[in-house]
């Protein structure tokens, strides 16, 4: 029998045999030998080499940009657009017992629709329409959950309802959008009535304004001729924290935890299509500091 | 933006510290495995340089794999292997040695050239796990995560480095 079987010369050289085993493998005949060979052989070394010179030769190369994740919808619209119009045909189909038609768009994908009556829907990542496909041309009437930005066709009353409010317009282009608690619309173009519970607002073109929890916070002009978000940006005008994670979380298709908690609102403008920028961004403007884990983004208070 | 290094590595002071971090026992890895430290500076650079242009998309907690890889797949094929060139350290342990007999530091000495010698006749997968523990004084779970092998596989290489190097040199 060889020493060599015997004994588990890995487990010994890591120093994770036990007193028993030890003691058996040091009376072997080539206990000895062994020993010399772990020790001698730990001084041997390699050529030095310049490690600052390789540096900074390595770094003088340029990083190549992030292929972004997100490709905005207008890249592709036609392509969308008909896809989402055999999909829609093929759902009304299929769900003839239900007459109603739902588009819904995943986090991170944008959709641009067409309605019956050729107005044109943008609808943001996250968000969802339904309306009834076989009396749009007698009602045109829609219920919205998320964001969408409409170019509305000439024609009679268009209606977007959502659980937060009503919005009425006659031939039109605007932005609604409802999550959480908040409900903004803005008006690029005609005339927009903004019904939230017994309060109605008048948008004129150029104009937005904000509900929060049923409470209208003013009508402040507008600063840009379409939403930012159908231009790949986020823009948000005094928005908590909570709601910027919560839109990069449908914009860029990821979860993010926050960790803290931060009073702070924000008023700004993010790139909708570099998530790393976007990040780097709220890290800074926060003290946050961002890792992963299981594919979670954690943002914790930075020291 | 040091505090935020979602995702890439193109932040330079991260960039740095992983360089600093790796590239000498990545260098040290190409030299055991090939034998030439020209050829094993020069793969580490490249691997670094790629890792630098792609440092939007590699993720920090993966630039490590991911190095080892990119030296890995370039190596392929096209490098001769020579035999390994190591050096002595001129530690502790050899200064101990001296205030022995001549005879026995001449003995010591033909012992040396012939552990370097049955080093150089190794497997290249012997070898590298081996001198990756003893010299880089990586842990057989950090060579096993390196290699992308496990560490069963790691323990039967160092085991039978150590059994191979024993018959070569004979008994002390």
């Amino acid at each position: 029998m060889e020493t060599d079987e015997k004994y588990d010369l890995a487990k010994w050289m890591a120093g994770e045999m036990n007193d028993d085993e030890l003691k058996a493998f040091r009376n072997a005949p080539e206990f000895e030998t062994y020993e010399w060979i772990a020790n001698a052989s730990r001084d041997f070394r390699t050529e030095a080499f310049d490690q600052d010179k390789m540096l900074a030769r390595v770094m003088a190369g340029k990083p190549r940009p992030k292929i972004p994740k997100v490709i905005p919808f207008y890249r592709s619209n036609l392509f969308r657009a008909a896809a989402v119009l055999i999909l829609s045909a093929g759902l009304f189909f299929i769900l003839k017992p239900n007459p109603m038609t739902t588009e819904h768009t995943a986090f991170g994908k944008t959709a641009s629709l067409v309605l019956p009556d050729a107005s044109h829907v943008e609808l943001n990542s996250g968000s969802e329409i339904t309306f009834d496909e076989s009396a749009w041309n007698q009602k045109r009437e829609l219920a919205l959950k998320g964001e969408a930005y409409f170019k509305v066709a000439k024609g009679k009353t268009f209606e977007v309802n959502t659980d937060l409010g009503k919005v009425t317009v006659v031939g039109t282009q605007f932005n609604v959008k409802a999550r959480g608690s908040r409900l903004e619309v803005e008006c690029y173009e005609g005339k927009v009535n903004v019904t939230v519970g017994n309060h109605k607002t008048l948008l004129t073109p150029g104009t937005w304004v904000v509900f929060d929890d049923g409470n209208p916070k003013g009508v402040p002009v507008l600063d840009n001729t379409q939403p930012a978000w159908t231009q790949g940006e986020m823009q948000f005008t005094s928005a908590p924290l909570e709601e910027v994670i919560a839109e990069m979380e449908r914009r860029f298709d990821v979860r993010i935890e926050l960790k803290t908690k931060i009073d702070k609102t924000v008023s700004a403008t993010f790139s909708g299509t570099d998530f790393q920028e976007t990040m780097a961004t709220i890290c800074t403007l926060y003290k946050l500091n961002a890792t992963t884990s299981n594919d979670v983004v954690i943002l914790s208070a930075y020291e | 933006m040091e505090n935020c290094t979602m995702g890439g590595v193109c932040e330079e002071g991260l960039f740095s510290r992983i360089f600093t971090q790796q590239a000498r026992s990545l260098r040290n890895y190409l030299v055991y495995k090939f034998g030439d430290s020209e050829k094993a500076n020069d793969l580490t650079q490249d691997a670094f340089a790629k890792l630098w242009e792609n440092c939007a998309d590699v993720p920090e907690e993966k630039a490590k794999s991911y190095l080892y890889t990119v030296a890995n797949n370039a190596a392929l094929n096209k490098i001769a292997h020579k035999k390994v060139v190591l050096a002595y350290a001129q530690n502790t342990t050899a200064s101990a040695v001296t205030t022995e007999s001549p005879e026995f530091v001449y003995e010591e000495e033909e012992f040396r050239t012939r552990l370097h010698h049955a080093i150089g006749n190794l497997s290249d997968a012997q070898r590298t796990a081996f001198l990756m523990n003893r010299i880089d004084g990586k842990k057989y779970h950090e060579i096993a995560e390196l290699l992308e092998i496990s560490v069963k596989a790691v323990e039967k290489r160092i085991s039978g480095a150590l059994v191979s190097l024993r018959r070569e040199i004979g008994r002390i």
